[in-house]
């Protein structure tokens, strides 16, 4: 079952295109990297994928339907910055994702974060830069969504915690879902990759199978990624 | 979806604003209690001098806070980091919008009635008892055809409140909309935005004030005089029915500016 489709997508800043054409199709049950050097296009791409933009050209459906409220609850979006309402507990914020999102999951949500020494009453203020972004990152992956899209799930965090964050993703997404995640640190995600997409100034260079890459290239994702986008 | 909505933004709003309802009410029952003790002296004048002046400041602070949190809360729900959630939760655009201006509209009304609430305390007793007496008396010398136009008045008037809290809350909304069309100052150009609109409106005000002292010397306004000293209070009915209406129609286009930023030119940081 097709997730997402883009076709043609465009969305251009001032004199600046971030997209240029973009066309892609995701299937259903697939973990997908979208890689790209800086600048290419893939925050734009997530943001109009969530609805925040909205495309000059092209088209994009998610399980058939346009980016808006009924797709912002199949979608579970992380962004790359913190979003968390700062006056809340973490108790609130768990509350505030239960009352909105049908498919969000509370006791897994709380037990991920009873696992991390979060206390429910603490202050999200209270929280380290690490522990708000792991709050993130718990209450996105405790949905039941049928698209997940994570922009830079592990940009700037410490080896350690990039293996949390990995093993979050991997134990607690739908199986039956399509999971997006956006990265340019290849090797510590490309084990739990199924499929790529490389993104270049807005057009997608590359969609092929990690299997494929390693079968018809004789290389991993990193070292490709690495030849492909060589200054 | 929406009552849910709501439910987040009065709780965000009743953490902030009941401090600042409950604080001219305090003053006011001070002052009141501080009568009790009236003395013929130096220091209860000075203190209940200060107290009258605290109690005044706390009722502009109580008056002024729903408008300060109504912005700082659009700005930082829609607008930073927080918007990322607040965009992608399942409902339109537009249906915060309305959350959003409604809560507002709801709590200017509220710190409004903590202010008549703090003011009757302030005044219970004699004082009270005496505006009272005086109200009724005022009320009973007017004849019965001219009670139910004061009524209308009294109507009209919380109506053009209501029309004039809702295009104040709209216009800084608005100011913040366009504010944040910009890469970098967004708050800088919201408060540009602002101005722009201070000096604009205080420009049509002042060739709308020529043109119609030039048109009321010249005679072309004297059917207009006619009219008024004969059905005065038609003449009212008029004025306060078309202040609500300018208002309500100037709010439209606010909202609308609002609802096609947040729709279609949405630019997080």
């Amino acid at each position: 079952m097709t997730i997402l489709e883009c076709f043609g997508v465009t969305k251009q800043y001032s004199s600046v295109k971030a997209l240029d054409g973009f066309s892609v199709s995701l299937e259903s049950g697939r973990i997908v990297g979208l890689l790209g050097p800086n600048g290419s296009g893939k925050t734009t791409l997530i943001k109009l994928i969530n609805g925040l933009l909205t495309p000059n050209a092209g088209t994009i459906s998610i399980c058939g339907q346009t980016p808006g409220p009924e797709t912002k609850a199949l979608v579970a979006y992380l962004p790359d910055n913190i979003y968390l309402n700062t006056w809340m507990s973490v108790q609130q914020i768990v509350d505030y994702f239960s009352d909105f999102y049908e498919d969000f999951r509370r006791e897994l949500a709380l037990e991920m974060l009873e696992r991390l020494g979060i206390s429910p009453k603490q202050k999200l203020k209270t929280l380290s830069k690490g522990n708000k972004e792991k709050v993130c990152l718990i209450l996105t992956m405790s949905r039941n969504a049928k698209l997940y899209v994570l922009d830079e799930p592990i940009a700037g965090v410490d080896p350690a915690a990039r293996d949390y964050v990995i093993s979050t993703i991997i134990n607690n997404y739908n199986p039956e879902a399509t999971v997006l995640i956006s990265t340019h640190l290849i090797s510590d995600i490309e084990q739990i990759l199924d499929e790529v997409i490389f993104i270049h100034a807005g057009k997608v260079v590359l969609q092929k199978t990690v299997d494929a890459i390693r079968e018809e290239n004789g290389k991993s994702v990193d070292e490709l990624f690495r030849e492909v986008f060589r200054w | 979806m929406v009552k849910k909505l709501y439910k987040h933004e009065f709780m965000a709003w009743l953490r902030i604003m009941p401090f600042f309802f409950v604080i001219p009410l305090v003053t006011a029952g001070f002052h009141r209690i501080l009568q009790l003790f009236e003395a013929d002296s130096v220091v209860y004048e000075i203190v209940s001098g200060s107290t009258i002046l605290l109690f005044i400041v706390t009722l502009f602070v109580c008056l002024s806070a729903p408008t300060v949190y109504g912005i700082v809360r659009f700005y930082k729900n829609l607008f930073t980091g927080e918007g990322y959630l607040s965009f992608t939760l399942p409902v339109k655009n537009t249906t915060h919008l309305w959350v959003k201006t409604l809560t507002n509209l709801v709590f200017h009304v509220a710190a409004f009635l903590a202010c008549i609430a703090s003011f009757l305390v302030i005044t219970s007793g004699e004082v009270l008892a005496e505006l009272w007496d005086s109200g009724i008396f005022l009320w009973k010398m007017l004849p019965a055809e001219d009670c139910y136009h004061v009524a209308g008045f009294f109507a009209e008037f919380c109506v053009l409140m209501l029309a004039s809290i809702l295009f104040s809350i709209l216009l800084f909304y608005s100011c913040l909309c366009i504010g944040q069309l910009a890469k970098k100052n967004r708050i800088l150009l919201s408060v540009g935005v602002y101005f722009a609109y201070y000096v604009i409106s205080q420009i049509c005000s002042t060739v709308f004030m020529i043109f119609f002292s030039i048109l009321s010397t010249s005679g072309a306004l004297d059917s207009v005089f006619v009219f008024v000293e004969e059905h005065p209070y038609a003449f009212t009915h008029i004025t306060f029915g078309s202040s609500i209406l300018i208002y309500v129609v100037m709010a439209l286009v606010l909202w609308l500016v609002c609802r096609f930023i947040l729709q279609k030119k949405l630019n997080l940081e």
